[in-house]
Formats: structure tokens, C-alpha cells, sequence
């Protein structure tokens, strides 16, 4: 097992460098290029162009600014932001929090809902209920997060008043549990609801592969409860490949979430993101971008180490 | 007694013979079957047709306001409301929709296209390609990708080729590990044994003999890439860094519609309600068609 995380892990090594060197050239090859926001200002003269380009390092070879660059990288080390001239990986661990939290409250009602309706829709296969799931599924993944988003916003804060329109708390009030929780509810279910509509598939599908095998009608004819056939016997082997979704699924809530923070003022990664392509703030941009391959990449490997550990049939040699 | 003539007849019909059905004839039949997915396919014909026609069936021409309706809620005369200059919604809506479908078409295009390539080069030549080809997909697979295609729509600037191009290019990563799957089980067939032996060349050999049996999976995730271009483009523009006119599109609506959230929420509601129907029909026919398109499946096994 452990042999087998090592490999993965030097195995992800490449790709991570592969990914740093396109994000690194696909950028630089560009036209405008890193200064583009300085050429528009009024009043900036070729020499003080000049000067920014040395400060900045622009002016040597695109190999060396690279492995500069990318000798930096690993340390944590993104440069300065060009708007703000602050550290950009400072920029961005200082919004993850935010993000991590809108992400995390996201993913566990997921989890939770998905296995609740997944395991219900399986059970009762064909029922009116699981037909209900089987719709609003369907409307679930072909709904824009942001148009989802949009309308929640106009119909509960803008014309209902019943929740706040957005940010993360009241502005000037002291720190309440209880004020959080209501800044945050809207935009967590609005991003945990696509995830939840196919997570809520995936179980569902699972489930339906593992209720019919052998070993749960042996349960049944033991005289094990019905409610112990199906959490426990049943959902234990379905779990297998949902896991492997729903870490995936994990890494992808990043992109819901820059969705999310946008439409309801969450001050997080994905609004830092968002600023940063307006202002053409590379360095921040490349940090966002770096340390989400990072974690898209880790996340893989994780899902395929959970399903090692998860079913034991699997042997890692 | 009187049976022995009626037992007769219907050996002579013409139709006791074993008549083959064609392949294309077999699927149709499949689809037509499949309800819900036809009820899709008859409204995503015509959405696109209106767009297509927007120029003659729109009520109003685009871009002339109407100034004794500004903000105006959906009414008999604007089926959608209007803007705060008085454009009617359902014009540009229409408008917006030529833009939206042909890129979500053409985007999903570029990338069965791509990924149809890199696929049966991996799975047709294997060992170093294959590895080096897929590492390459996996260097996809593991950028964040809403965060890469707005980098690269500021980078490259918006225009409706390069949005086209730059979703196309980031999209066909799963159309090349479908392809490259399906060509790993058939190169191993024997009509391909033979037409190596008969010394067809590899490039005759992957488009003529093995891509046209790998390409019912293609077609259906083809399909849903139209649904999931069409958002991602919805996206770019709705958070600012994707179209602008004249090139509007449903995203770009809904971008303007967030001024109006409390004054004109009809805004943000047809736009984004017209994304939805035809994703919803596009995930709904592509169901369909993998239902129809697989031999295997006997009814629906959802």
C-alpha cells in the first residue's frame, strides 16, 4: 500500500510539470502578454515600461524566468501581485478559507442527500418517489449553476428578503454562528445541488448493481433486518465506485465555487480569481490555477488509494 | 379440414423470408421508441429553427429600442419584457440563441474531432504513442478547467472563434479515451487482421475500417458536449470575460440582467430558462440515442 501511494505520487510528478509548463508558456506566448494593463495607462513612457519589465524579470530568456519561476513556485512563491503588490499566494491562502468553507458545508450535504435519495431511488426502483429523484436530477445537471444561482438570489433575498444577498456575514456585526449559518445556506445549496444531482445517480445505479447479488438474498434468508440488509451489506459494496466520484467530484466543486462566490459575494478564491482576470493579474492567476492542479491532481490519487483501501480484492503490487 | 388452406398462405407470402433490417433504419426505430427523447429532440428542432430564423420571425429588429417600454414586464407585445433601453428580450433572446447553439456545436465539434484523433492514434499504435498521448490527456484531465478556459479567453480575447476553440480544445479529453477504447478491443478483430494482410495502410485502416464501428459511443458524448459547451460558453460571458456585441448570447443576457435583479427580474429568467430547456433536451436526446445506438441494451436501464 504504501509502495503504491509512492508511485502514484512520483507518477503525478510529470504531470504537474507538464501542467506548470504549458500554463507558464501558453501565457507568455500571448499577445500583450504580462504588461498588457500597463501599455493602456495613460501617461507610462517606454522607459517606465523598461524598468517594469526588469523589475519584474521579463526581460530574460523565457527558459530561465521559467525555471525561476518555477524553482519560486515550489516554495510558494508566486511573485507579487501586479495590482495589489502583495504576495499572490498570500492573496489566495488568505481567501481559501472562505472557499474551503462554502466548498466543505457543500460537499457534506452532498455526500449525505445523495447517499439518503441514491439508496432510497435503488430500493424503491420504479416508485413514484424515485421517478421524483429521476426528474429533478435530470433538471439538476442540465441547469446552470449560475442561472440556478441567479434565480435563488432574485426570488429568496431580493424579493422574499429571507436571506441575505450575499457576503459571508453581517458587515460591522460582531461574530455570530447564527448569521453565518443564514449568509450561507443559499449559496451552499446552490452549489452542492448539480454534485448532488449526479452523486444521487451514481448511488442510485451502484445500489441497483448490488441489491440483486447473491450475498443480500443470503442476508435476507438469515433473517437479517431489512434495514441492515441495505445500509449495511448493501451500501458497504456500493460504496466502492461512488467514492471514487465523489472525491473527483470534490475537486470540481473549486469551478462551482467561483461560480457561486460570484453570484452571491462570497469573498473567496473563485471572486480573487474572478478580479484577477479582470485586472490581467497574472501572478495571482497563476497561483489559483498552479495550486488547483495541485489539488485536482492529489485528488486523484486519492480516490484511487480510498478505492484500495476500501476493497480489499484490490491488490496493490 | 379448414385449416390446411390458412396454414399454407403465409408460406408463400414474400415476407416469410428473412428480411434484414439496416443499421441506421434499426436505430431510428430504437430512438422513436424512447418517448421523453423524442419530446426532446422535436423542441430542440425548434428552438434551433428560431434562431436560425431569427431574422424573419423576431417581432422586433434587433437592437431598435422601444422607447415607450423600457424595463416593461413580459406583456402580448413583449413576450419576454425588455432591457433598460427598451430592446425586447425575446429578440435578443432569439439572436442570443444563434450564437450560444452554433458555439456549443462547433465547440463540440472541435473536440470529437480532436479527441477522435489522439484516440485512435493511441489505440491504434499503443505502447510509447499510446503512453505519451495519454499522459497528455491525463495533463487535461487534471487542469482546473473553468479556471483555464478564462485565462485563456482573457488571454486570447474573446471572439467567437476563439471561444469556439478554446472550449473545443479543452473538451476532448473524454471523446479520446472513448475512442481510444474502442479501438484497443477492435483493432484485435479479424476484419482488421485481414485488412492489414491485404496491405491497407494504417491511416485507411483507422478512418475506413475501425473508426466507423468506434463511433456510437462518440456520437453520444458528442451530444452531451453540445449541452456542456454551451454552458461553459453561458459562463465566460455571464461572469464578464466571454462575448460581447455584436455578438450576444444567452450568457451575455444574463451578465446585463444582474444590474436588474430587483427592478426587471424577467431578465435573467428567460435567458438562463432557454440554457436550461436545451441542455435538458440535449442530455435527454443523447439518452436516447445511447439507448438506440447500443445493441446490447434492451430498454432503457437507468
Amino acid at each position: 500500500m504504501g509502495v503504491f501511494v509512492v508511485r502514484r505520487l512520483a507518477q503525478a510528478v510529470p504531470v504537474i510539470f507538464l501542467i506548470s509548463l504549458l500554463l507558464f508558456f501558453m501565457m507568455h506566448a500571448m499577445p500583450g502578454g504580462p504588461l498588457a494593463m500597463y501599455v493602456h495607462q495613460p501617461g507610462i513612457t517606454k522607459a517606465m515600461l523598461e524598468q517594469i519589465r526588469i523589475d519584474y524579470g521579463l526581460n530574460q530568456g523565457l527558459w530561465t524566468q521559467y525555471v525561476d519561476w518555477l524553482g519560486k513556485a515550489v516554495r510558494g512563491d508566486f511573485g507579487y501581485s501586479y495590482v495589489y503588490a502583495q504576495p499572490a499566494a498570500g492573496m489566495m491562502l488568505q481567501r481559501l478559507p472562505a472557499t474551503l468553507e462554502l466548498m466543505l458545508s457543500s460537499f457534506l450535504i452532498t455526500v449525505l442527500c445523495s447517499f439518503l435519495l441514491g439508496v432510497y431511488s435503488a430500493v424503491r426502483q420504479y416508485s413514484f418517489g424515485d421517478y421524483l429523484i429521476t426528474v429533478v436530477s435530470y433538471f439538476g445537471f442540465s441547469m446552470p449553476t449560475f442561472w440556478l444561482g441567479l434565480m435563488v438570489l432574485i426570488l429568496f433575498s431580493v424579493h422574499l428578503h429571507w436571506f441575505p444577498a450575499g457576503g459571508m456575514a453581517t458587515a460591522g456585526a460582531a461574530f455570530s454562528l447564527g448569521d453565518r449559518l443564514w449568509h450561507l445556506i443559499l449559496p451552499m445549496l446552490v452549489l452542492a445541488f448539480y454534485t448532488l444531482a449526479s452523486e444521487s445517480r451514481y448511488v442510485r445505479s451502484s445500489m441497483l448493481d448490488v441489491i440483486h447479488q447473491d450475498y443480500i438474498r443470503t442476508a435476507r434468508a438469515k433473517g437479517v433486518g431489512e434495514g441492515r440488509v441495505i445500509w449495511r451489506h448493501a451500501l458497504r459494496n456500493a460504496l466502492l465506485p461512488v467514492v471514487t466520484v465523489m472525491v473527483m467530484d470534490a475537486a470540481y466543486l473549486f469551478g462551482g465555487a467561483l461560480i457561486t462566490e460570484t453570484i452571491f459575494s462570497w469573498p473567496g478564491m473563485g471572486r480573487l480569481f474572478i478580479q484577477a482576470i479582470l485586472q490581467s493579474d497574472y501572478p495571482v492567476l497563476m497561483a489559483v490555477v498552479s495550486f488547483l492542479s495541485v489539488v485536482i491532481v492529489l485528488a486523484n490519487i486519492l480516490a484511487d488509494v480510498l478505492y484500495g483501501l476500501l476493497d480489499p480484492r484490490i491488490q496493490y503490487s | 379440414m379448414s385449416l390446411m388452406p390458412r396454414r399454407e398462405a403465409p408460406l408463400h407470402r414474400p415476407q416469410a423470408e428473412p428480411r434484414f433490417e439496416s443499421y441506421a433504419h434499426l436505430v431510428w426505430r430504437r430512438f422513436l421508441r424512447h418517448r421523453v427523447a423524442v419530446a426532446a429532440a422535436v423542441v430542440l428542432l425548434l428552438i434551433m429553427l428560431a434562431a436560425i430564423l431569427a431574422p424573419w420571425v423576431s417581432p422586433y429588429q434587433l437592437g431598435q429600442p422601444d422607447l415607450a417600454a423600457m424595463l416593461a414586464p413580459p406583456s402580448l407585445h413583449h413576450p419576454m419584457g425588455t432591457d433598460d433601453l427598451g430592446i425586447d428580450l425575446f429578440t435578443e433572446v432569439l439572436f442570443g440563441g444563434r450564437v450560444s447553439l452554433s458555439i456549443g456545436v462547433f465547440a463540440a465539434l472541435v473536440a470529437v474531432v480532436v479527441g477522435g484523433a489522439i484516440g485512435s492514434i493511441s489505440g491504434y499504435f499503443g505502447s510509447l504513442v499510446d503512453a505519451l498521448l495519454m499522459r497528455i490527456t491525463d495533463v487535461g484531465l487534471s487542469v482546473p478547467l473553468l479556471f483555464v478556459v478564462l485565462l485563456l479567453s482573457l488571454l486570447i480575447g474573446p471572439t467567437p472563434v476563439s471561444i469556439v476553440t478554446i472550449i473545443g480544445l479543452t473538451s476532448w479529453m473524454y471523446p479520446a479515451r472513448i475512442v481510444r477504447s474502442q479501438f484497443l478491443t477492435l483493432k484485435k478483430r479479424d476484419f482488421v487482421e485481414a485488412a492489414r494482410a491485404v496491405g491497407m495502410p494504417s491511416t485507411r485502416i483507422i478512418l475506413r475500417e475501425i473508426f466507423p464501428n468506434a463511433m456510437a459511443p462518440l456520437i453520444v458524448n458528442a451530444t452531451l458536449l453540445v449541452g456542456q459547451a454551451i454552458i461553459l460558453e453561458s459562463v465566460m460571458s455571464f461572469l464578464g470575460a466571454g462575448l460581447t456585441p455584436p455578438n450576444i448570447s444567452w450568457g451575455y443576457l444574463l451578465n446585463q440582467a444582474q444590474s436588474f435583479t430587483t427592478s426587471a427580474p424577467w431578465l435573467a429568467i428567460f435567458p438562463g430558462l432557454m440554457i436550461f430547456l436545451v441542455v435538458l433536451a440535449v442530455n435527454l436526446v443523447g439518452d436516447g440515442l445511447r439507448d438506440a445506438l447500443d445493441p446490447t441494451s434492451s430498454q432503457r436501464s437507468h
